[in-house]
C-alpha cells in the first residue's frame, strides 16, 4: 500500500511535531544546521521520521548530503512517488 | 516429576508472566557480546588516527597486550555494534565504573569513522538495555570539548550538563575541556517507547 504524499508545509509540520520541536517557519532553502541548529543526533531522529513517513529505509550516506529543508523533502518525495 | 520441572513449571491456574523483551537489534544494527575475535577490531579503533583521539588513549597507541587487559578493566558490560545481518562490525559500546549503591554508571562508545546513522542507533539500544537490566538512576558520559558539537541538541533535551573539567586533557597542541553529561532514567523513559518503536520498526530497504 502506497503512503500518501504530504505537501511541503504539512510534511514539515508532521516532522517538527514528531521531533517535539517548536514550530518554525521554513522554506526549501532553510539550512538544517545553521538555521535550525540540527546536529547529528537531531538529524538522525529526523531521518528515522522521514523513513517512517516514506515507508522505506534510506541509505546512510544521505545523512551527509542533507543540507537544506528542501533536500529532506526531496528525498521524502522521491521515495514516496517511487513507491 | 523431576525437581527442576516441578520448580519451574507454572502451577495450574497461575497466570503466566510474560518475559519483558529487551531488544538488542534495531532497524540497522544489533548489539552482540564482545568476543576475543573482536579484540583486533577494537585495537584498530584505538590506534586509527581518525578514531583514536576520541577514545580512552587519546591517540597514544597502547601496547597490544595491555590493551586486551584494559579493555575489560572496570567494565560492567560491553557490546560490539554490528550491521543487523552480522556482516560488518561498526563499533563498541561500553558501560564502566558502575556504582550500584548510588545507582549510576559511565558509558562510552567508539565507532568506525565512516559510520553516521549506526552509532546513534547502537547507543540508544545500549542505553535502553542498561536501564532495563540494571537499576541505575542515571548514566554518565564524558565528552571532550571537540566532540560536544555533535551532541549539542541533546544537552538540555535528553542530557543534563553536570560539570566541566576545564582544560582537562591535552591533545593536538592544546588543552580541552571535558564535559560530564548525565542521562537520567526518568528523562529517558519519557521518549523510550517512541524512540524504541521507531528504531526497531522493520522497513524495506
Amino acid at each position: 500500500m502506497s503512503l500518501p504524499l504530504l505537501e511541503f508545509d504539512a510534511f514539515w509540520e508532521v516532522l517538527l511535531a514528531e521531533l517535539e520541536l517548536p514550530v518554525v517557519a521554513v522554506v526549501p532553502d532553510t539550512l538544517l544546521r545553521d538555521d535550525l541548529a540540527f546536529d547529528s543526533v537531531l538529524t538522525f531522529e529526523l531521518l528515522l521520521v522521514v523513513e517512517d513517513l516514506a515507508g522505506v529505509m534510506l541509505p546512510e550516506q544521505l545523512l551527509g548530503q542533507l543540507v537544506t529543508v528542501g533536500d529532506v523533502y526531496n528525498v521524502y518525495e522521491t521515495r514516496v512517488t517511487q513507491g | 516429576m523431576e525437581l527442576s520441572t516441578a520448580l519451574f513449571a507454572p502451577s495450574r491456574g497461575t497466570p503466566r508472566q510474560s518475559v519483558p523483551h529487551v531488544p538488542l537489534c534495531g532497524r540497522r544494527v544489533r548489539l552482540r557480546a564482545l568476543a576475543p575475535s573482536d579484540y583486533d577490531f577494537c585495537y584498530q579503533l584505538a590506534v586509527d588516527e581518525r578514531t583514536a583521539p576520541h577514545w580512552r588513549y587519546r591517540g597514544a597507541p597502547p601496547r597490544p597486550e595491555d590493551f586486551v587487559r584494559e579493555l575489560w578493566q572496570s567494565v560492567l558490560v560491553q557490546f560490539i555494534v554490528e550491521r543487523r545481518d552480522g556482516s560488518e562490525r561498526l563499533g563498541l559500546v561500553t558501560a564502566y565504573d558502575a556504582n550500584t549503591r548510588d545507582g549510576h554508571c559511565h558509558i562510552a562508545a567508539i565507532f568506525r569513522p565512516d559510520t553516521r546513522m549506526w552509532p546513534l542507533e547502537g547507543v540508544f539500544l545500549f542505553v535502553n538495555y542498561l536501564f532495563a537490566e540494571y537499576d541505575f538512576r542515571k548514566l554518565y558520559g564524558e565528552v571532550i570539548e571537540y566532540n560536544l558539537p555533535a551532541f549539542a541538541s541533546t544537552v538540555g533535551r535528553w542530557l543534563d550538563s553536570e560539570g566541566v573539567r576545564r582544560e582537562h586533557e591535552y591533545h593536538g597542541g592544546r588543552y580541552w575541556d571535558v564535559h560530564l553529561l548525565a542521562l537520567w532514567r526518568d528523562r529517558f523513559e519519557l521518549d523510550r517507547e517512541r524512540m524504541l518503536r521507531r528504531i526497531t520498526k522493520d522497513l524495506p530497504a
